[in-house]
C-alpha cells in the first residue's frame, strides 16, 4: 500500500461527490467546486468567467446532472466563461457566437441533459456555431460525463 | 478530420459501393464520434441558424462502430434518402 492511500482512506477516496454519474443515479451532491460554480450561475443565461483551472467539462457534465439543464464553455487564454442555458438551449445564436470568437474564445464544449449516446447527437446548431470559431472541433457531454466529438462542417 | 474515418476510410469505401451508397457524400459529410464509433450526419444550413437555441439533432444518416476488430454499419431511416447513388 503506497502512502498515498494511508493518507486518503477509502471513505475520502471514490465517494462519487462530483462525478456526473453518481449525483444522476446515487443522488450524491456536486463537490464544493462545483457547488460554488453553480451558485454562482442562478439560472437560465447566467454567465460567469472563472480561471481555467477551476472547471472542466466533467464539471459541465455534473452541473448537467445536478440541474438536467444544458451549460457551455468557453475558453479564452487561461480564463473560461460558462453560460448556463435551460432543458433543450443555450442562449448561443450566430450573433453571439461570432462575438465570441472575435474575443478570442474558442467553444471548448456543451452538454447535452440526458443518459443516452444518442442524446450527445450534434444538432444543427451546433454545427452551425462551430463553424463561428476558429477551431476544427468541439464536445458535447452527456449527463453521464460521456462524450463524443464533432468536427466543423 | 476524424481520426478514425482516416483510419476505417478504405472499408468505408468497400461498405458504400457495395450497397450502392454514396461514398464521396460520406466523406464530406458532418461527423460525430466516441471512442470506437462514427456518426455520419446531415445538416442544413438554414436549420442552424438560431445556433444553440435550438438543439434539434442533425440526422444521423449512417452509423459505423468497431466491434471485436471488424467495422459495423447501420443504416438509417434516413440512409437512403440522403445517400443512395
Amino acid at each position: 500500500m503506497s502512502i498515498n492511500n494511508i493518507d486518503f482512506p477509502i471513505e475520502q477516496r471514490n465517494t462519487g461527490k462530483g462525478q456526473p454519474n453518481a449525483i444522476l443515479h446515487t443522488g450524491r451532491p456536486l463537490n464544493n467546486r462545483q457547488q460554488k460554480l453553480l451558485e454562482q450561475l442562478p439560472g437560465y443565461d447566467s454567465q460567469i468567467i472563472v480561471p481555467k483551472k477551476s472547471v472542466n467539462m466533467k464539471d459541465l457534465s455534473a452541473l448537467t446532472a445536478e440541474t438536467g439543464d444544458e451549460f457551455a464553455l468557453f475558453t479564452k487564454g487561461r480564463e473560461r466563461l460558462i453560460i448556463r442555458g435551460n432543458s433543450n438551449s443555450v442562449n448561443i445564436d450566430m450573433t453571439k457566437a461570432k462575438e465570441l470568437a472575435e474575443q478570442g474564445y474558442k467553444w471548448s464544449g456543451h452538454t447535452h441533459p440526458g443518459i443516452t449516446a444518442l442524446i450527445m447527437q450534434a444538432s444543427d446548431g451546433d454545427y452551425a456555431i462551430l463553424d463561428c470559431f476558429d477551431q476544427q472541433y468541439s464536445v458535447i457531454h452527456n449527463s453521464k460525463g460521456e462524450y463524443r466529438t464533432f468536427e466543423r462542417r | 478530420m476524424c481520426k478514425l474515418f482516416n483510419q476505417w476510410e478504405s472499408e468505408i469505401k468497400d461498405y458504400c459501393n457495395k450497397n450502392n451508397l454514396d461514398f464521396d457524400k460520406v466523406k464530406t459529410s458532418p461527423k460525430c464520434w466516441g471512442k470506437n464509433d462514427i456518426w455520419i450526419q446531415h445538416t442544413t444550413g438554414e436549420k442552424g441558424q438560431k445556433g444553440l437555441l435550438d438543439e434539434t439533432p442533425a440526422p444521423i444518416i449512417l452509423m459505423i462502430s468497431e466491434k471485436n476488430g471488424h467495422l459495423e454499419f447501420e443504416q438509417t431511416e434516413y440512409t437512403q434518402h440522403y445517400l443512395a447513388v
